[in-house]
């Protein structure tokens, strides 16, 4: 292969011009039209916001939008299709499965989108720690493999164990288990782009270590690192079906679209409605997150934006 | 005062099945059976988990065995003869009994057994209450000497449920009994091929070439001849209920033990499958209070609180379609059942007033802690359901969901609830256990020895006691009835409810036994 | 440069040891003060007081934390990884049968993932914003957002119970014959692979675009390469760095994440064993599961360290 030297001389020219510090990206695309001109320009940026912010309403104003007690048990009307009583059907229990899809929303939310804010946060630091103090590079790196290699189902039943089931627990054992994804990716990034010319020059030239992060290693990040947040928060909300699959996910009184799925998983083939409406819902909050995620990534990183 | 006195029954219906030795001419046959669980321990006397009961009565052979109504009939033993006023046991093995490791069965092979046995079972621990002396004065000759009469030796020796009485080598029997036995040899009609074992995919049994069926009486459950017409049994691990449910439907399997409810409609409606009860006798639920903590040490709140278990709103989530509510503490079909003082609750309680007789009762809004397991669906469902009606009675309670093994543990911790304990949970027996007092586990009131919950009642204690020393069946029966009534007035446990679950299996087997899977006897086309 | 190479393997490998060491003793730990008896779980639930304790001395688990975890690192320095406590078969012979099924699975998840999405993930970069693009990231998106169940019931729905052309569960060795094998982890893989698919060809689209946009690029066209050359040597060599780590991080994630496929399909992998291990308090199974899946992971995480100076010799070592 004749990758190394190849690579070395295709990597290089990257002028500082393309890499503009943050702040200005902000101003220039912000300041360019207004509302309907932002849609007719990122339409799926658009279709992405107006998605989740449906999803988002649904959770917040889930006792407006004539649900009942998602947790009212009624095992005389059990595992029913879809009527005009039970819109999506009943449950095991004979629960609304349309007032648990609702509130269920609030609990995938939560569960989706702190793991991906709490898991970026940690895993940037982390990652953005490994790069630039060579010292302590190995001892991290070394660590987050052996988080990395404790499973995220493990940790969730232990955490089980010590307390109870619960939606905070489901959290942690999945953020736990993405830090180190996150912070192998941003390290791989730093160690990229230091090495540029600009990077080098900027460093020679006494900008700060903040100063260079903020400038050139972030905007840099910012691509790869939303792509990973988006996947990340929509894959927390299918492991936490999977965990719920094994019994150590959001309990049941809880109700999530992970938790009313797996436990309507057996009847798939004899009650599809059970596992069907949550996993619409699912679906297309994942779908809207990917939407706003790439149209971010678009939108923030210049080169794209320029090219399309 | 001497006489001869088999069992009755066991000498009805002489064998009118094939001789052992046609079998041998039959293609090789081999059934693919999908338990409800992975056989783990292969010890017949370590655990009762229901698939090692399954392999201990494939693997293993008793010296009595049980019709299909679980009457006991001598199975190794030729027969018994008993002397000395009903205090002298004289059991005689039948002639050409081998173990799978070749070596011929002796007397002395079985009295090991029996005492490894009694140390763990709660039978057998009362029969070895009432035994002076337990020897081997032959090779074929067990011998019982008794302090009192116990008219319910076979019944125990012959026993089917958690632990089946096992005879195996006296070396293995002998063996430390605090550690798990890591070899199966039994001489029963199957033979447990460890080499073949993987855990969590499949464990494997052929065919016992040597063992020699009981020449006499009906092929019924685990009496009678049992004869191996399928020469390798395969048991296939699936945890997934609906993979299971395909792979029957694709013959990729031949039985499957534990289909949910819900799956029945659609296996019946596949003409190559048969959805059939084996086990009329299902399982009983179960809410068990904590004794030893407010609020459920006051006998009048456990009695108040039991007429919110509505068991028909129990059976419903549980069970689906096929339940019995108004159950009382022992199983229905069982000659010990009666209908003495049921129901305990009614089909809709009347909530309001409960509430009043738990506040005269001197409930005092005490956090109820109540324990949930989202892995066992049955004890889940219970427990939400409970849950509803504690809430609905006004009880004040904590739902704590835990993952099984923690369940498990932490039904054990008799603190309080801060420091691990609980109040209240559910499980559930299957009604074969509650068959009459000998292993009810539900029923002691032996306090700290009892099953999880404590019940102090010497009542019920001297109720049981006096069952094992009855003579006679209907003096059996009206003690159960007074146990029934001191149970109510106690509250031990609050019957749930009582299911059933189907199993469902390929058209070509035929000679499913009832009860509990079992390999012999049962035909592969 | 073998030399500085060879110093870097030695470096890293014995960099593992340590890290093995903290991992097995933080499982140790967490184990120890999660509750959750093995005692009960093994006398099942209809055991009495009395039964429980007599398992529970039998087992010793009543004694000390620092002196069990000592007895068993003597154990393990003595390459004896124990029995287990449930079926008191040794953990290595248990481990061992695992490891064909879950190599199995994790090789054909990975082969079938990487030859499907580098491919799809360069061709939606390189017709970025066109149908074809939104076609595959939309594809790509439900491959993610549908529960790895559902899929796999999905799959053998309709490949096994309809079509026929698999079976519906279990595992056959690959020493029973190829095509056998083939069969029985075809499912399994396929399904397990969906949402890596989803995942590489996203990130492949994401770092193709990056590069696609750059200089060189512009460069190698005008000096009249083919799209196809410019595509798969110029550009994919310098997008491999984040696709690199992104299957390296797919493979660690497989080992471990791999249980509800293999409950799905009757699969008996380490994924199975593991969390069988969890629920029942297995401790010497799971802390040598957990120790092999360190140094899974630990070598997989070298392997794509080794790659990235392959493709990038300015990374340094």
């Amino acid at each position: 292969m004749e990758a190394p030297a190849g690579g070395a001389r295709e990597l290089a020219p990257v002028s500082t011009a393309t890499a503009p510090a943050l702040p200005d990206i902000f101003r220039v695309r912000i300041a360019s039209g207004g509302v309907l001109g932002f849609v007719r320009r990122h339409p799926a940026i658009a279709t992405g916001v107006v998605l989740l912010a449906i999803v988002v309403l649904a959770a917040i104003l889930a006792p407006l939008l004539w649900t009942v007690d998602p947790t009212a048990l009624a095992p005389a009307r059990r595992a029913r299709p879809p009527s005009a009583v039970n819109w999506f059907g009943t449950d095991m229990l004979g629960r609304d499965i349309y007032s648990r899809v609702v509130y269920g929303a609030r609990v995938s939310l939560i569960v989706g989108f702190s793991v991906a804010i709490l898991s970026v946060l940690f895993g940037l630091a982390i990652g953005l720690v490994a790069g630039f103090v060579r010292p302590l590079e190995s001892l991290i790196m070394r660590v987050m493999d052996g988080m990395m290699s404790i499973p995220p189902i493990l940790l969730a039943i232990t955490l089980m164990a010590l307390t109870r089931g619960s939606v905070g627990n489901v959290i942690l054992s999945i953020t736990i288990a993405e830090i180190p994804r996150v912070s192998r990716l941003v390290r791989s990034v730093v160690l990229a782009i230091r090495e540029r010319p600009y990077v080098e020059a900027a460093i020679t030239s006494g900008t700060s270590v903040p100063m260079t992060i903020w400038r050139h290693i972030l905007p840099n990040t910012l691509g790869p690192l939303t792509v990973q947040a988006t996947h990340i928060c929509a894959s927390a909300m299918i492991i936490e079906a999977a965990l719920s699959f094994i019994g150590a996910g959001t309990p049941p009184t809880t109700p999530s679209w992970g938790n009313i799925m797996a436990e309507g998983r057996a009847l798939w083939q004899v009650k599809p409605f059970i596992i069907l409406f949550p996993a619409l819902f699912l679906s297309a909050t994942v779908l809207a997150v990917n939407l706003v995620g790439d149209g971010l990534r678009d939108w923030l990183d210049p080169r794209a934006a320029k090219r399309v | 005062m001497r006489r001869r006195d088999f069992i009755r029954g066991s000498a009805a219906g002489l064998a009118a099945l094939a001789a052992p030795r046609v079998v041998l001419a039959q293609a090789n046959r081999v059934l693919r059976y999908k338990p409800n669980n992975d056989l783990t321990v292969i010890d017949p006397i370590y655990t009762s988990v229901f698939v090692t009961r399954y392999h201990a009565n494939a693997v293993f052979d008793t010296l009595y065995g049980q019709d299909n109504n679980l009457n006991p009939h001598p199975q190794m033993v030729e027969g018994h003869v008993i002397e000395n006023d009903d205090r002298l046991w004289r059991l005689k093995l039948r002639d050409g009994l081998k173990f799978h490791d070749g070596e011929r069965v002796l007397a002395r092979d079985a009295v090991a057994s029996i005492r490894r046995w009694a140390r763990a079972d709660a039978f057998g621990q009362a029969l070895m209450a009432a035994t002076d002396e337990l020897d081997a004065p032959s090779d074929n000759e067990i011998r019982f000497r008794l302090s009192r009469p116990f008219p319910l030796l076979p019944a125990a020796l012959g026993k089917s449920s958690t632990f089946v009485p096992a005879i195996m080598p006296e070396r293995l029997a002998k063996a430390d009994i605090t550690r798990p036995l890591t070899e199966a040899v039994g001489s029963g009609p199957y033979r447990f091929v460890a080499s073949e074992r993987v855990i969590g995919q499949r464990t494997v049994y052929e065919k016992f070439a040597d063992y020699v069926p009981r020449p006499d009486g009906r092929s019924e459950y685990t009496s009678g001849p049992k004869i191996a017409y399928i020469d390798r049994v395969e048991w296939r691990v699936i945890p997934d209920q609906a993979t299971a449910a395909a792979a029957l439907r694709k013959g990729e399997i031949d039985w499957f033990e534990d289909p949910i409810s819900d799956l029945l409609p659609m296996l019946r409606g596949d003409p190559g499958i048969v959805v059939e009860t084996i086990n009329k006798l299902g399982n009983m639920g179960i809410v068990r209070f904590n004794h030893l903590l407010a609020p459920f040490d006051n006998p009048q709140i456990r009695r108040a609180a039991a007429r919110a278990v509505s068991q028909t709103e129990m059976m419903q989530a549980v069970a689906g379609d096929t339940w019995s509510d108004d159950v009382g503490f022992f199983c229905p079909e069982s000659p010990m059942a009666s209908t003495a003082g049921l129901p305990i609750a009614a089909k809709e309680p009347d909530y309001a007033a409960i509430k009043r007789e738990l506040a005269q009762a001197g409930y005092k809004g005490e956090t109820i802690t109540l324990l949930g397991a989202p892995q066992s669906p049955g004890i889940q469902l219970e427990a939400e359901i409970l849950n509803d009606q504690l809430r609905r009675a006004g009880m004040n309670v904590d739902f704590v969901l835990l993952d099984f093994g923690n369940w498990l543990q932490r039904r054990n911790n008799r603190e309080a609830p801060e420091r691990g304990g609980w109040n209240a949970l559910t499980t559930f027996l299957p009604g074969q256990e509650l068959w009459d007092p000998a292993g009810h586990l539900g029923l002691r009131g032996n306090k700290l020895a009892a099953w999880s919950g404590w019940p102090d009642s010497p009542k019920l204690e001297a109720l049981r006691d006096a069952w094992f020393a009855a003579g006679t069946e209907d003096a059996r029966r009206a003690i159960c009835r007074d146990m029934q009534l001191q149970a109510i007035e106690d509250v031990p446990y609050v019957p749930s409810g009582r299911w059933t679950a189907a199993t469902a299996y390929r058209k070509g087997l035929t000679n499913v036994s009832r009860y509990i899977p079992l390999f012999y006897n049962l035909k592969l086309a | 440069m073998p030399m500085p190479l060879l110093g870097y393997l030695i470096r890293r490998i014995a960099a593992t040891i340590p890290v093995m060491v903290v991992v097995a003793l933080f499982v140790f730990s967490l184990l120890y003060i999660a509750p959750g008896d093995p005692a009960s779980i093994i006398a099942g639930d209809q055991a009495s007081p009395a039964e429980i304790e007599r398992i529970r001395q039998s087992l010793g688990l009543d004694r000390p934390f620092l002196i069990r975890f000592a007895e068993w690192s003597w154990q393990i320095l003595h390459a004896d990884l124990g029995t287990s406590i449930f079926s008191g078969l040794p953990v290595s012979s248990l481990i061992a049968q695992r490891l064909e099924p879950t190599f199995s699975l994790m090789g054909l998840t990975i082969v079938i993932a990487v030859t499907v999405a580098v491919p799809v993930g360069v061709v939606a970069a390189w017709r970025a914003g066109t149908m074809i693009d939104r076609a595959i990231m939309l594809f790509a998106v439900f491959g993610f957002s549908v529960p790895v169940f559902v899929v796999g019931y999905g799959l053998a729905y309709l490949f096994a119970v309809r079509l026929e052309w698999f079976p519906v569960q279990g595992y056959s060795p690959i020493a029973g014959g190829f095509r056998e094998w083939l069969k029985g982890i075809s499912l399994p893989a396929l399904t397990l692979s969906f949402s890596y698919i989803a995942l590489i060809a996203r990130v492949t689209r994401a770092t193709m675009l990056e590069v696609l946009n750059q200089d060189f690029i512009r460069t190698a066209r005008a000096k009249g390469l083919g799209e196809g050359a410019v595509l798969f040597t110029h550009a994919l060599k310098n997008a491999a760095v984040p696709i690199v780590t992104v299957i390296g991080l797919g493979i660690a994630l497989l080992i471990g994440g791999a249980v509800v496929t293999e409950s799905v399909f009757s699969i008996p992998g380490l994924g199975r064993l593991t969390v069988d291990a969890i629920l029942q308090r297995d401790y010497p199974v799971l802390q040598a599961v957990v120790l092999l899946f360190s140094f899974i992971f630990v070598l997989v995480n070298l392997a794509v360290d080794l790659v990235y100076i392959l493709v990038d010799p300015r990374v340094r070592l």
